[in-house]
Formats: C-alpha cells, sequence, structure tokens
C-alpha cells in the first residue's frame, strides 16, 4: 500500500509525513513530491492508493494533478484528497470537478488524516 | 514513531536511491541483509567478511562482501540511519508543536463563544486532555465572595486531585507559577501538573491534572498547561465582563430555582459543583436575566477579581 504525499512546502511535507509514519510500521510506503510534475511522475510509477494532494504548487496545481490522475491516467481507484488553506473554499467546488474524493483544509488534523488515511487503505 | 529498518532506508526515496546507486557502482560486489538474514539488495555473497549497519546499540543487518567495500557501505548506511533517526525526532517535535499551535487556536475560537464559566473550562479541559495525558483533572476558581477555591469543573478519578485549599495549590497561586509533582516525589501517588489562571498579574484559580499510571510530567508539559491557563483566565474575565454588563446570573448559569433549592442568592458562592451550571443552555440562560441585570451590582461583584 502507498501513500503520495504532495507539497511544495518541505515543513508541511514532513508534517503529513510524520502525521502518517505509524503506518510505515503496518507496510505503507510514504512517497513524497515537491510539485504537480513530480507527483505524477511518482503517481505512474507506483500507482499509489492515497495521494494528498496540496492545491497551490509551482509547475502544475493539484486541480491539474487531480483532474489528470482521474481523467487522463483513469485511475479512478486512487483517492485524492485535496490540502489547502482556510479561507480557499471556494476552491471545493473546482476540486470536486477535478475529481477529487475529499477536500481538507490546512492547518490539518493531524489525528484526522491517519484516521483517513487508515479507513481509505483499510486498515 | 515507526522504527528504522534497512528495509525502510533502502526504499526507493532520495537517501535509498542514493545508496542503490553506491552499490551499483561497486558492481554488485556487496549484498545487504537485514538482522534476520533476509537480503534487500545487491547479490548474495560468498561471504568473507561482514560489517555490521549499526543505529544506537541495535544491529539493523549486515552489509557482505569484500572488506573494504562492505565497511564502507555498512558505514554510509550506519551514518543514513543516525541522519533519519534524527530527521524523525525533529519532526516529532515539529508535528507535537504544530499539534499545540492548532490547539491553541481552535481553544481560542471556541471559548470566544462561551460565556459561562464552567462552559469555558470544561472546553478548556477537552482540549487539554488532547495533548497532555491524564486520568484526571479539573479547573478550580476562586470564589467571588469568601476567596477559597472551588472545582468549576472536573473529570476522570477526581481523588487524584489535590484538595482545593491544599498548600501545594495556595502556593501555585501565590506565586503565579505553575509546578509538577510527579508520582513518588513526597507522599504522591498520582503524577500532578497545576497552573494558576492569570489574569492581570493576579491569579484567579487554577487548571490541575493528574495522571496515575506513573507517568512523569514534563517541562514542555508544563507549559503548554500554562498557556491554556491564560487562554482560560482571559475567558473568566470575559465571562465577568459579559456578566457585569449582561446580568451575572447568565454567566455562572445559576437561576432562580437554583437559588431556592440551594438557600443561595444567585450571587453566592460562584463554583459550588460543574453540575450546578451545567442544566440550562446559554440563551436560556439570558432570558433568565432582568432588566434590572443591567445595572450589574452583581455584575461589580465579577469585576472585583480584576481590578484595573
Amino acid at each position: 500500500m502507498k501513500i503520495l504525499i504532495v507539497d511544495d512546502e518541505p515543513h508541511l511535507r514532513m508534517l503529513i509525513q510524520q502525521s502518517l509514519d505509524d503506518l510505515e510500521d503496518e507496510g505503507v510506503e510514504l512517497f513524497l513530491a515537491a510539485d504537480g510534475e513530480q507527483a505524477l511522475e511518482v503517481i505512474r510509477a507506483e500507482e499509489p492508493r492515497l495521494v494528498l494532494l496540496d492545491v497551490m504548487m509551482p509547475k502544475k496545481n493539484g486541480f491539474d494533478v487531480c483532474a489528470t490522475i482521474q481523467h487522463e491516467l483513469g485511475m479512478t481507484e486512487t483517492y485524492v484528497i485535496l490540502l489547502t488553506a482556510k479561507g480557499q473554499e471556494v476552491d471545493r467546488l473546482r476540486g470536486q470537478e477535478a475529481g477529487a474524493d475529499q477536500y481538507m483544509t490546512k492547518p490539518f488534523d493531524p489525528d484526522a488524516l491517519m484516521a483517513k488515511a487508515r479507513a481509505v487503505l483499510g486498515i | 514513531m515507526a522504527e528504522i529498518t534497512l528495509k525502510s532506508l533502502l526504499r526507493p526515496k532520495a537517501d535509498g536511491v542514493a545508496f542503490r546507486s553506491v552499490l551499483d557502482a561497486l558492481g554488485g560486489a556487496v549484498a545487504v541483509e537485514d538482522a534476520s538474514g533476509q537480503l534487500l539488495a545487491g547479490s548474495p555473497q560468498e561471504s568473507y567478511f561482514r560489517s555490521a549497519v549499526r543505529h544506537g546499540d541495535a544491529v539493523l543487518g549486515w552489509i557482505s562482501g569484500p572488506k573494504e567495500a562492505a565497511e564502507a557501505a555498512g558505514a554510509l548506511l550506519t551514518h543514513l540511519a543516525a541522519r533519519e533517526s534524527e530527521r524523525k525526532a525533529l519532526a516529532g517535535e515539529v508535528l507535537q508543536l504544530y499539534r499545540e499551535v492548532r490547539l491553541i487556536d481552535q481553544l481560542s475560537e471556541e471559548l470566544t463563544a462561551v460565556l459561562q464559566v464552567p462552559g469555558a473550562c470544561e472546553t478548556a479541559l477537552a482540549h487539554a486532555r488532547r495533548l497532555i495525558p491524564d486520568s484526571a483533572g479539573g479547573i478550580l476558581v476562586r470564589s467571588r465572595q469568601v476567596g477559597e477555591l472551588a472545582w468549576a469543573a472536573q473529570f476522570g478519578e477526581v481523588s487524584q486531585l489535590p484538595e482545593p485549599q491544599s498548600e501545594r495549590l495556595a502556593g501555585a497561586m501565590e506565586r503565579g507559577l505553575g509546578e509538577i509533582v510527579n508520582a513518588g516525589e513526597g507522599t504522591n501517588t498520582a503524577s500532578l501538573i497545576f497552573a494558576p489562571l492569570r489574569a492581570k498579574q493576579r491569579s484567579v484559580g487554577l487548571i490541575v491534572m493528574a495522571d496515575g499510571a506513573g507517568l512523569s510530567y514534563t517541562a514542555a508539559n508544563l507549559k503548554l498547561l500554562n498557556t491554556i491557563a491564560l487562554q482560560i483566565a482571559a475567558a473568566i474575565k470575559n465571562s465577568y465582563l459579559c456578566a457585569a454588563n449582561g446580568g451575572d446570573r447568565a454567566v455562572s448559569g445559576r437561576t432562580d430555582d437554583d437559588s431556592a433549592r440551594t438557600g443561595n442568592g444567585p450571587h453566592d458562592s460562584a463554583f459550588d459543583g460543574a453540575e450546578d451550571f451545567s442544566a440550562v443552555s446559554a440563551p436560556d440562560r439570558f432570558r433568565t436575566a432582568r432588566a434590572d441585570d443591567f445595572g450589574a451590582p452583581g455584575g461589580r461583584r465579577f469585576l472585583q477579581l480584576f481590578p484595573d
């Protein structure tokens, strides 16, 4: 089972990775990407079950990455959670249109994120 | 925190990719095995030398092959394990700070919506419990009339909590400083941590938490509890100010029925027990305020706790 964490902010990547750190003991592999293009490379190569996707990123934003996953790559089994800052709730609809399964606001709740990851992975 | 293993170090992340490049450069001359002997990378070697990969006192695995190559690869993996350990420790601390900042952010936001002292105390305790381990806890607030501490909210094994009039708590109130008294210190059977609720340089109460499972509280726990205590003190101050403007029964939650039942007037004995404050919703409490409450004679008494 694989999870991809995509965020251009290194400290947020680290925080999300650390929030999900315990899953590694249960055989889950965590992958990191710093922008949309890097994210798509990892998605093609590793086919993660869950993608935690920042919205505002250089090169390719989260909406475009999400749309590529769902529509271009046809990876409909991949569960995509968009992560964005509070106050950008207007983007929720845009995220749904791009095919995101869920929308979480930053600052995120580490416990809620872990619970969601467990539910998606079925562990 | 997930354990560091050779398998995790060799995953196709930055360090793992770099190490595999080194293995390729060595021409497949070395093999990497975990502590149980499972081959993780390279080819099986006619092992004439084995170099251990260590993390602290633990052996994570072995590199086998020609002596120089095996030692170099082993040293590199040992270094990567130490670095990964430091990264995890640092990330753990950052995550803890992030949780604390988020907790204070949420608590501040929720306290703005709570106008009753017991409600504010219960909200604060619920948040404190998320990050500070405990088996019991409570918030003491100084009575407006007699100046003694009384519980405004409690939870858990309350027998583990100190008596409100104990010297230990009185000292903390007087000094305005929080304290940790861990189990085994003196006659203490449960670990205690408490911090004064300070408003305008005065202590108006205390938040107390206890753990009966042998845990030792830390300076980091006390720092967080102090921050929460400051938030509660501000909320209590706001409650009293609100009472001064809108009728103190709305804040204390006491109704005329409560007063008749207890025999106390509506401004007596502010904190007889949390249950006294939980029966009426905030809007109901405000509806019970009489027009003459807005003259706020009781409110002035509340404000005596916070002289300008």
